[in-house]
């Protein structure tokens, strides 16, 4: 169901909107690859009108926890 | 033994005839050999084509094989010893758990535990994948 590393699982997730928790905060966005130990999101900052992206690399052994919220 | 007089003409004749029956024989004895080989020479082309095709597809997969397992292992050797934390999580598969890490405490079912992160599902539905590294306490709640 779930794949051994979490590497492998976020790769079966790319397109999926996540909040990644990082030791100093919180990154929201959506997954675009997964190369290596290295993951890229399309970061969303802002809300409303205002609301631009920014592709963000993330180093997967810092992150804290990744959270799919459901889908409404 | 039998004696037979034969004419000049006659015993021309035989010899040729002879003559002409040994030609025919190496002839077709030649062409059956030459059919022979031929076609022996093709299943042998046809069959060791199909053996190098089997064994290059077959070492290709070996070769992938490997180095996955390889680069598993060498993944796993290289983590740091979670085996206590892992074999304690284990145990709570199933249960309501509180596990916190530095940037915050989650809680909610421990749905699995795997190689290097742990899945958390909250009572609405939200999931959490949580890093094994990053889990400082957890607590059964």
């Amino acid at each position: 169901m779930f794949e051994s590393f979490l590497e492998a699982e976020l790769t079966k997730r790319i397109g999926t909107p996540v909040e990644i928790a990082l030791s100093d905060g919180l990154v929201e966005g959506i997954i675009t690859s997964v190369t290596g130990n290295l993951l890229t999101i399309l970061q969303t900052v802002g809300y409303g009108y205002g609301t631009t992206t920014t592709p963000l690399t993330i180093s997967i052994p810092a992150i804290n926890f990744v959270t799919f919220s459901p889908v409404v | 033994m039998i004696i037979l007089a034969i004419s000049n003409e006659a015993r021309a004749a035989l010899l040729n005839l002879l003559g002409s029956l040994q030609q025919n024989l190496t002839s077709t004895t030649t062409n059956i050999l030459n059919t022979t080989t031929t076609a022996t020479t093709e299943i042998l082309d046809t069959t060791t084509a199909a053996t190098n095709e089997i064994l290059n597809t077959t070492t290709t997969a070996t070769t992938n094989l490997l180095n996955n397992t390889l680069i598993n292992l060498l993944r796993l050797r290289l983590l740091p010893n979670l085996s206590n934390l892992r074999n304690d999580l284990t145990n709570r598969i199933n249960q309501t758990v509180q596990l916190s890490t530095e940037y915050d405490t989650l809680s909610g079912v421990l749905l699995a535990v795997l190689s290097d992160y742990v899945v958390l599902v909250e009572s609405d539905g939200t999931m959490h994948f949580v890093n094994l590294t990053k889990i400082e306490t957890v607590a059964s709640l």
